[in-house]
């Protein structure tokens, strides 16, 4: 044999013995050995446990362990694809240090104790002054998770202090929604995204954020489909890369950009007379703002956005005057479909209601509504944002099914719903995010009237703004009680007196919303570790307690624990006692339980069974003739909605006008809460990465996606570091009036930050940019602002911050 | 000359994966070995490694194939140097739970 | 302030600015951690292949850690949202090997051919 035949028969012989080894059940990868092979994994189907797209997977168990994820091809939503989060979903649940015991703060340090003592500890604080008890929980939640929530604090404990962490993120595109439409959730689907012309995204980075969904019309180009993609925003990101035109605006002047767009389409005649005629009144703000504000005429209207000329527009915002002519040109075409997206960067915005109305304001105006691929559409950032916190309505003024407690006929319908006495569910709405969190930092005999705080499903001590006021407060108030209910040490159990750990995604029973109206289930498929227990089952079996303690609020009109359930057999179960918890379906259950208050505004969801056969289904899901059931891609629209009368093309069935027309509004130009000045010379702006999922609780226990995107980092615009004698990679000072942090500058990295401008994500909780930003709210979505503050840089050590010096925040 | 080893993954689905052995004869240089269930073995013998490398992305994109694995690699230059890598690019799996990649896009 | 969609080439924007003390990401993560510097310095013996199978990029979703922990501007560039290696530019560090975040790591490290390309 020579040299050359023996390299080669080492080849083979290494190749063979792989392809062997392959074929053999025990090393083979495992969507290969996923059909017919021995001790191959069992697959099941779920939603992704990240973000607000609703992708689903199927899930590889095998000895009662998750061993596989793929993309589940079966799911209209994804089609088999993933981004790099989702591929290692099922790695979220093997992190070494999974919280596996209840844990109680004595003398500084937090202690094992039991479940029962656990759950006595925090019915006893109820108890004591059930008022001063706050529920904090989130998009995360599932359906049933944040049902009986609602119900325990509504229903049972007469208090509205319950708030999901959508506040600090969907709050603005809920009041958005609803002051124009009369009803929250967008109208459109993902479909639009498959046939608009025109793709504007308004301050909005899919690529990272919504990677699946941005695909599919990434996917549309490839296949040679002609879509013009527009990226209006602050700063250059992976998805500027693939757009044909790139806006780049002076932070808070969208309002100015959108009100540029009416002016151009009134201006050159080229709005949808037709459609305004029809389908449409104006409105404007009342003094002081409010949800629903005042009428105004046509006229009033064109004068009011008369002031935006294109060259006014360019002056507030950078952006050339030829740019918002090409904008208002394209939405003056009929011929064309248009679809905007959005997300954060008009939810977390000072001015957050006002930028939603502006945008869905453009589009009705311009008619680029209701036909597929014409649609104004905010994407969630959180698996069930529009299912938990928005159809369950757990936010301090709402009720389920787009109820709200101000208003006397929706509790009487809740009450009825909920076989509990008349008058039991108060009318009065509990504090909004930001306030509750004030309230619980602040001593209680200085007003700090929330006393007990109950934190499920987040990480408040890492995502609320301005940290040092809103969480880092409740250090040393001994008075208050932080219970965390977590899957992972957070910066939020740091605090806790009492951690619960809790079980995470499959490891439970649930059922999620995505952005697009759908609808979700997946079964529990593995145990949870040591002694992690549901959720859900932690709110009823803190009921139970309150109602062996004697709490009236327990009981239903019949004197009936308010969360009883029977089996089959008509006996009841104590779902309560952890061993009984899944003798039956609990989530099944209360889903069904929750159903019927879907229906009063249309968004009638799906029977559970359905969902058990579906990869999600989109509400409004109705029942057809031959017993089906058919689910709605396009709402208000005659063609596919089963709620639009005959003959009408649209029909905004829950007008606020009651006359089924929708609102165009007109909001002004204002500028942000805090701006640059001499001192502080830097826009801040946070955000999200790719590869982490919101505080990194679950991705930074990922090890491929922690060495990918380690710690957060400060992006900078490369003049700026020359300017300031930064180098890439050095760690530098950032400050602002509210504090400071350390992290290394990243020049020409992910982001492109334009001259004057700072980005900083906030996944890293050794780095907290929360620390820093300002936590001013929009008036009526009180959504803070994580987008805009004034900051400066220095070398480390370089200088002492000015702390808390500044103008006082907007309350 | 370079001399690759690659273990080259098949549809399960029968008429893909006698579409992919066919096209694998058409290259010229490709040893096959024993197919193993949907696991072929191969080694792929170029020039240089730039080409080598060029049939091993073209093997990649076949209809039929689902995954193409190197599990040897051998260069041969001026200074004469042998290089062997052990499945480097399974190296990726950081332990349990084991993930895998769509293949549909 | 508004510019043209083209993306600016990593090798422009550094060219505006110079950076002699620059790290990439990983390695100032490693520090921040308290760890030294994994040695990671260039290997001229090796070269980083993209393997498109086990690619994110090349599979359609979107990724582009590797050409941003890159050290050395210009060896990795995304043309169409895929990264490619340029191999006269590429040292062989291995860091985006390290980094990759694919379900299977999509970066091979290859020997690298030495002196005049030996052809037969």
């Amino acid at each position: 044999m020579n040299r050359r035949d023996f390299i080669k028969f080492s080849a083979m012989a290494a190749a063979t013995a792989m392809a062997r080894r392959k074929s053999g059940a025990a090393e083979a990868g495992p969507g290969e050995a996923s059909n017919g092979e021995g001790n191959s994994p069992e697959w099941h189907k779920a939603p992704c446990r990240f973000c607000g797209t609703g992708c689903h997977v199927r899930v590889g168990v095998q000895d009662g362990r998750v061993v596989a994820i793929q993309g589940d091809e079966k799911a209209d939503v994804n089609n088999g694809l993933l981004c790099v989060k989702g591929y290692h979903v099922g790695m979220i649940l093997y992190g070494k240090d999974r919280l596996t015991q209840p844990l109680l703060r004595e003398g500084g340090e937090l202690k094992p104790v039991s479940w029962d003592k656990a759950i006595d500890v925090i019915a006893k604080r109820i108890m004591e002054d059930p008022d001063a008890f706050g529920f904090y929980g989130s998009g995360q939640w599932t359906i049933p998770e944040g049902y009986v929530a609602q119900k325990l604090m509504k229903a049972g404990l007469s208090n509205n202090h319950i708030e999901p962490n959508a506040r600090l993120c969907m709050a603005s595109a809920v009041t958005g929604f609803v002051s124009t439409y009369g009803v929250d959730e967008p109208a459109g689907c993902y479909q639009d995204l498959d046939e608009c012309d025109v793709l504007i995204m308004w301050g909005n980075n899919p690529a990272e954020m919504h990677p699946v969904l941005f695909s599919r019309v990434i996917d549309r180009r490839s296949r040679g489909e002609k879509v013009r993609l527009i990226d209006i925003s602050t700063r250059r990101t992976r998805t500027t890369e693939f757009c044909q035109d790139y806006l780049e605006f002076r932070p808070q002047t969208d309002l100015a950009i959108a009100n540029g767009i009416a002016h151009l389409l009134i201006q050159n005649g080229t709005f949808d007379r037709e459609f305004v005629d029809r389908y449409c009144h104006f409105r404007q703000d009342t003094e002081p703002d409010s949800l629903f504000g005042k009428p105004m005429s046509f006229e009033e209207y064109r004068q009011a956005v008369a002031k935006y000329t294109p060259e006014y527009v360019e002056e507030l915002s950078g952006v050339p005057a030829e740019k918002i002519r090409m904008l208002g040109e394209l939405f003056g075409r009929r011929d064309l479909r248009i679809t905007s997206l959005w997300c954060m960067g008009m939810n977390q915005h000072s001015r957050g209601t006002a930028i939603n109305r502006l945008v869905h304001g453009i589009h009705l105006l311009s008619g680029h509504f209701g036909r597929p691929g014409d649609a104004p559409t905010s994407l969630t950032g959180q698996p069930s944002a529009c299912g938990t916190a928005r159809e369950v309505g757990t936010l301090a003024h709402a009720l389920p099914g787009g109820r709200l407690v101000a208003k006397e006929d929706h509790r009487r319908q809740c009450e009825k719903l909920w076989n509990v006495p008349e008058g039991r569910i108060s009318s009065k709405p509990g504090y909004h995010t930001v306030k509750l969190w004030e309230k619980f930092c602040t001593p209680t005999n200085q007003g700090g009237d929330i006393r007990t705080l109950f934190v499920q499903v987040t990480n408040p001590g890492q995502s609320l703004p301005n940290l040092h006021k809103h969480f880092r407060g409740k250090k040393g108030l001994e008075d208050k009680f932080l219970v965390v209910s977590e899957v992972y040490p957070s910066a939020s159990t740091e605090l806790a007196d009492l951690v619960l750990p809790a079980s995470l995604w499959v490891e439970k029973n649930g059922i999620f919303g995505n952005s697009e109206r759908r609808t979700q289930q997946w079964y529990k498929m593995v145990e949870p570790p040591g002694d992690a227990r549901d959720d859900c089952w932690m709110t009823i079996a803190i009921a139970r307690r309150l109602y062996e303690l004697g709490h009236s609020g327990m009981k239903d009109r019949d004197g009936q624990f308010i969360f009883a359930m029977k089996n089959d057999e008509g006996e009841e179960v104590p779902i309560w006692q952890w061993p009984h918890y899944y003798d039956i379906n609990v989530d099944k259950r209360l889903y069904e339980e929750y159903r019927p208050f879907t229906w009063m505004k249309h968004k009638n969801v799906a029977p559970y069974d359905e969902l058990v056969k579906a990869r999600g289904l989109r509400w409004p899901v109705v029942e057809t003739d031959d017993g089906g059931w058919r689910e709605t891609r396009f709402r208000f629209s005659g063609f596919d909605d089963p709620f639009v009368e005959e003959g009408k093309r649209i029909q905004f069935y829950h007008s606020v006008t009651k006359d089924d027309r929708a609102l165009i509004w007109f909001n002004p130009y204002e500028p942000a809460a805090e701006e640059p000045d001499k001192e502080f010379r830097y826009w801040l702006c946070t955000g999200r990465v790719l590869e982490h999922w919101h505080t990194g609780t679950m991705t930074m226990r990922v090890p491929p996606l922690r060495r990918s995107m380690p710690h957060a980092y400060i992006e900078m615009h490369p003049d700026d570091a020359a300017e300031e004698g930064f180098s890439n990679g050095e760690v530098i000072q950032l400050m602002t009036r509210r504090g400071q942090i350390e992290a290394p500058v990243w020049i020409e990295g992910r982001g492109r930050v334009p001259r004057g401008s700072l980005f900083v994500p906030f996944f890293d909780e050794h780095r907290l940019v929360n620390l820093v930003t300002l936590g001013a709210v929009c008036p009526i979505s009180k959504e803070p602002d994580y987008k805009k503050c004034a900051a400066k840089v220095g070398k480390v050590g370089s200088s002492t911050p000015a702390m808390a010096k500044g103008p006082e925040v907007r309350p | 000359m370079s001399v690759s080893g690659l273990v080259i993954t098949l549809s399960e689905e029968p008429s893909a994966r006698d579409r992919a052995l066919e096209s694998l004869e058409a290259y010229p240089g490709i040893e096959r070995g024993q197919l193993s269930d949907r696991w072929l073995p191969v080694v792929v013998e170029r020039p240089d490694d730039e080409s080598g490398e060029a049939v091993f992305r073209e093997i990649s994109l076949l209809p039929g194939v689902e995954y193409v694995d190197v599990v040897f690699v051998h260069f041969e230059n001026a200074d004469t140097k042998q290089g062997a890598l052990g499945n480097g690019q399974t190296k990726g799996m950081h332990g349990s739970p084991q993930v895998t990649a769509a293949s549909n896009r | 302030m508004n510019e043209s969609a083209r993306p600016l080439s990593r090798r422009e924007v550094l060219t505006r600015f110079l950076r002699p003390f620059g790290e990439p990401l990983a390695r100032t993560s490693r520090r921040l951690q308290g760890a030294a510097p994994k040695d990671r310095s260039e290997n001229p013996e090796q070269v980083a292949v993209i393997q498109g199978r086990y690619c994110l990029a090349y599979e359609g979703t979107f990724c582009s850690a590797c050409r941003e922990h890159c050290p050395v501007p210009g060896a990795i560039v995304i043309n169409d949202g895929t990264p490619q290696v340029q191999r006269d530019q590429c040292t062989g560090c291995g860091i985006c090997q390290e980094i990759c975040p694919a379900p299977k790591n999509a970066i091979l490290m290859l020997p690298r051919p030495k002196g005049p390309r030996h052809r037969e």
